[in-house]
């Protein structure tokens, strides 16, 4: 057992693991569990006091009515993406991992549906269902790896969901096991759900209203025509600017994102290069797609509002081979950081589409008062933000200076009228900003909805909910001497998003 | 001696009163307030509810009424709290495609603005003229186009909510995409007014689409139909509005235009909304693929008949009957794929009836609408409250339902109008009860 002091019998409650999923599935030695210590949010750790790999929606059920016997804490780990600390045993416990879950259990092609167990990974959907050409359309940057269930836990966004909408406007139904040890079925693929949208409201609760054990997805037709182009400025405030022109003439492409200079000089030096010029300050990866007829329509739309503004040059892609490329450096982006800094720091914040020009030069200043660099690939035609810090851990200010400039960033986007996260989610990572954004009223109305679920709070604990009283700190986890910023090594299993 | 409650209730002093002459307008399943305000700021809204608190008031939030037949019976009802003050367009940011409404605000008056610069919220619930926002959010109504666009659940990306205990809330906001906390709104779209009074949203627009056309396809069986649907799934098309009717509700149609066509038992209409190429493509593709199973294809190229077709599509006034008769409302949630089969089931059902019965679904979301007129003095009430129950139970498996959207007070007297009868009901009742702990919002009108 790792921990001798600890609260829990964790003996007995090891043995009762052992008995429900077999001694393979029940992981507790420092060296077992120091894997699951953090997740994409690397700034926290904690090591869980186990790891457990149930089978079934039954195990899962079982799992939690013997950390409620126990009054043991525990949450549910997919693929462990996550950028908020969402899947890091914050008081220690029981993690559930989802590896054993990965099953499709159905895709309905006349209803557009599937439904498949929450250890899923994202892209697997996509791949079982191209065959009827469906497809699942949010598509984070970690869809590789990340998991339906923690798309769920964290409402996950990506490139396309400026024109297909997030995680939440595709999920139909849930099976849940909510901290009350019952299982329940959260709404319905059979037309309007009755009674209160609970799926609507478990979705991207962050795990801390309870666990997904199955989720029953819509799927969409996939698009006939796809056009992808590239354009290349000078000036990072004009390619905003064109971002702004977009919206503002009511045009909604599939994709619109924006990759500043240090993003593109970490791409080009890594193996995702696809020849977008070092020199350039920044890119727009604007994608329009659709039926084959009416795709030129739309791209003309596009081209029109380009030609307002200065760019260097226009790129479409020619071949499907092309337009992966390109996808490939903007969704690789995150890794290739290795390789131009140290380490570095992901950030996510949200702001109206109108105010990126701005907001970006303010956040560009802010990152040159600190004297850190900073890098920036983002949702831009979402507004939502992603600027990532450059830093070095061996600078010994470093991990004060990154927090406090982080901090920064959050009231930049809060004051002009944006929030704390447009994708990634609160969790560990944003709790003590919350008061930024609500009033002590409103997360009192939150707190009441989460004891519905989560009365004693076991699951998934010191998420999304501030500690403090005031507000203005990211958080670390004080009882735990290892909250230090971990070295990033740039090929590591975290897929960023 | 003890005074009579209602009377106590009358004489209390709230802000933003109405004369009692103007209670009658406020009534609700034949019971009428015994005081109703009418708040023009949120603040007022939250004096109002912190008095109605105090006082122990039974509250029933009011927009323009038009949807006030949903649900059951209030158990209490004792302030109307009418939003019609509360009816501006408090910001707006055509540049990030996004509007701030207040609750009172009607969906008319707002498309009329956002039109003008070629922006809409792409929702067509019934009652177009008079529903306000309030009343779509609080019961997530839709219509047609909810095929391509989804409901206003989609689009509310910010909402401000007086608490039961007057405390103004505000959950979301102006921006596209966030998850900063719970997703309050998806709470509070569709709870009935149950849980907190809508002050204002934050809705995310749309650009108009450049052209809309609407094809109208005649079938002569079902097994045609179900073929077309099958067909429909397979392919790329993008329809915004996918509907079928049977012969009954396109007799209705009928008479608002001016086709000459033969009345066929089925029909389906399918909507398109792109640019000219792109809608006339798949206009041509729809003709090919359903050639084999159709009986004729006819398609609206005049504007006002689009307009015709579109207003008969949605509201639900063309298919109420005329006293004595009264119209039985039914929503039955079913899975796409079961239309054919519950279309069946229905017609066998009402095979009987001597007046029309008018079938309506949302066929590419799984929702049959019906309408029954009933002759209340006969004994349809029992029949029909034997069929509901019947059909309930049949849906279970797939969870689905039957909703009684409006009928005469003796059939939801009978039969509750919700029917939900799920594992996770007593979640939901825990809700109401963490959220209206005495229970006063609108109460007894919905699941819980």
């Amino acid at each position: 057992m790792v921990n001798s002091n600890s609260r829990f019998p964790l003996r007995k409650i090891h043995q009762a693991l052992v008995s429900l999923v077999g001694q393979d599935w029940v992981l507790h030695t420092r060296e077992e569990l120091i894997v699951y210590e953090c997740d994409g949010l690397t700034l926290n750790t904690r090591l869980p006091d186990f790891v457990v790999f149930p089978s079934c929606t039954l195990e899962v059920l079982q799992i939690v009515k013997l950390a409620l016997v126990y009054r043991i804490p525990f949450l549910a780990r997919g693929a462990g993406t996550s950028l908020s600390g969402g899947a890091i045993a914050a008081e220690g416990g029981i993690i559930l991992e989802f590896s054993r879950m990965n099953h499709i259990l159905n895709i309905d092609v006349q209803n557009r549906l599937a439904k498949v167990q929450s250890g899923v990974v994202n892209l697997h959907i996509t791949e079982a269902a191209q065959a009827h050409n469906l497809y699942y359309a949010p598509d984070p940057s970690s869809q590789v790896a990340s998991t339906i269930g923690g798309n769920v836990a964290e409402n996950a966004g990506g490139p396309h969901t400026l024109k297909y909408g997030v995680t939440t406007n595709h999920v139909l139904a849930l099976q849940v096991v909510l901290p009350d040890g019952e299982d329940y079925q959260l709404g319905t693929t059979a037309g309007d759900t009755v009674g209160y949208d609970l799926v609507g409201t478990f979705v991207g609760s962050e795990g801390t209203l309870g666990i997904a054990t199955e989720v029953t997805v819509r799927l969409l037709y996939s698009p006939p025509a796809v056009k992808t182009l590239l354009a290349v400025y000078d000036s990072v405030e004009e390619a905003t600017q064109t971002v702004s022109s977009i919206i503002r003439r009511g045009i909604v492409p599939a994709a619109l994102e924006l990759i500043d200079k240090n993003t593109i000089q970490a791409i080009e030096a890594g193996i995702y290069a696809t020849g977008i010029p070092q020199n350039a300050a920044a890119v727009l990866l604007i994608e329009v797609d659709g039926l084959e007829s009416g795709i030129e329509e739309q791209l003309d739309e596009v081209m029109a509002v380009l030609r307002l503004h200065q760019i260097r040059e226009v790129r479409v892609a020619k071949t499907p081979s092309e337009r992966k490329k390109l996808w490939a450096a903007r969704k690789n982006a995150f890794g290739a950081y290795g390789r131009i800094s140290p380490n570095y720091y992901t950030m996510d914040g949200v702001i109206p589409r109108s105010r990126l020009p701005e907001v970006l030069s303010r956040i560009d200043k802010l990152g040159r008062e600190y004297n850190l660099r900073m890098a920036n690939v983002f949702h831009a035609g979402d507004g939502n933000l992603h600027p990532i810090i450059l830093y070095d851990i061996k600078d010994v200010d470093a991990k004060k200076k990154v927090l406090r400039l982080a901090g920064d960033i959050l009231r930049c986007c809060v004051d002009a009228g944006g929030t704390l996260s447009g994708e990634h989610g609160i969790g560990l990572e944003k709790r003590e900003f919350m008061s930024l954004f609500f009033s002590e009223t409103e997360l009192q109305v939150m707190k009441r909805l989460k004891s519905v679920f989560n009365p004693d709070n076991l699951a998934n604990p010191k998420k999304i909910f501030p500690m403090r009283r005031g507000c203005g700190e990211m958080s670390t986890i004080p009882e735990n001497a290892n909250d230090q910023l971990k070295h990033f090594t740039g090929d590591s299993d975290f897929v960023r998003f | 001696m003890l005074q009579d409650p209602s009377i106590a209730k009358s004489k209390l002093e709230l802000p933003a009163a109405l004369p009692a002459s103007q209670l009658v307008d406020f009534t609700v399943h034949g019971q009428q307030p015994i005081l109703a305000t009418a708040p023009s700021t949120p603040e007022e809204m939250g004096n109002i509810l912190k008095i109605a608190q105090q006082a122990r008031l039974a509250v029933v939030p009011f927009g323009s009424g038009s949807k006030q037949s949903i649900g059951n019976p209030p158990r209490r009802f004792d302030l109307a709290l009418s939003t019609h003050l509360l009816n501006g367009i408090s910001e707006y940011f055509p540049q990030d495609l996004v509007v701030r409404v207040e609750s009172g605000c009607t969906l008319a008056h707002l498309q009329k603005l956002l039109a003008a610069d070629r922006l809409c919220l792409p929702i067509d619930p019934p009652c177009s003229k008079a529903t306000t926002l309030g009343g779509i959010v609080a019961t997530n109504s839709s219509g047609p186009s909810r095929f391509g666009y989804g409901t206003i659940r989609d689009y509310l990306l910010g909402i401000c909510v007086i608490q039961a205990d007057g405390a103004k809330t505000q959950f979301g906001s102006r921006v596209v995409k966030n998850v900063t906390g719970y997703d309050m709104c998806k709470l509070y779209a569709g709870s009935l007014g149950t849980l907190g009074v809508f002050s204002d949203f934050y809705l995310k627009l749309k650009p108009l689409p450049p052209v809309e056309k609407s094809v109208v396809v005649l079938f002569k069986n079902l097994q045609e139909i179900q073929q077309a649907m099958i067909c429909l799934s397979r392919s790329p098309l993008l329809p915004v509005a996918f509907e079928f009717l049977n012969s009954d509700a396109l007799q209705i149609l009928d008479r608002g235009l001016s086709w000459t066509g033969e009345i066929s038992p089925y029909t389906l209409v399918v909507r398109f909304s792109d640019f000219d190429n792109a809608v006339d493509w798949q206009i041509k593709k729809l003709k090919e693929l359903w050639k084999p199973y159709c009986a004729q294809v006819i398609i609206l190229n005049d504007s006002y008949e689009q307009t015709v077709l579109s207003e008969f599509l949605r509201e639900d006034h063309p298919y109420l009957a005329q006293p004595p008769l009264e119209t039985v409302k039914l929503k039955i949630n079913i899975l796409p794929s079961q239309l054919v089969g519950w279309i069946k089931v229905l017609e066998e059902q009402f095979s009987k009836s001597m007046a029309p019965v008018f079938l309506k679904a949302h066929a590419g979301n799984g929702i049959i609408r019906v309408f029954y007129h009933l002759d209340s003095s006969t004994h349809g009430i029992y029949y029909i409250a034997k069929l509901i129950q019947k059909w309930r139970a049949e849906l279970t498996s797939v969870r689905g339902s039957v909703v009684i959207e409006s009928a005469p007070a003796a059939l939801k007297k009978k039969v509750d109008a919700w029917g939900y009868q799920y594992k996770d009901l007593n979640l939901m009742k825990k809700i109401k009860n963490s959220l209206d702990p005495n229970g006063l919002l609108n109460p007894g009108r919905f699941v819980v």
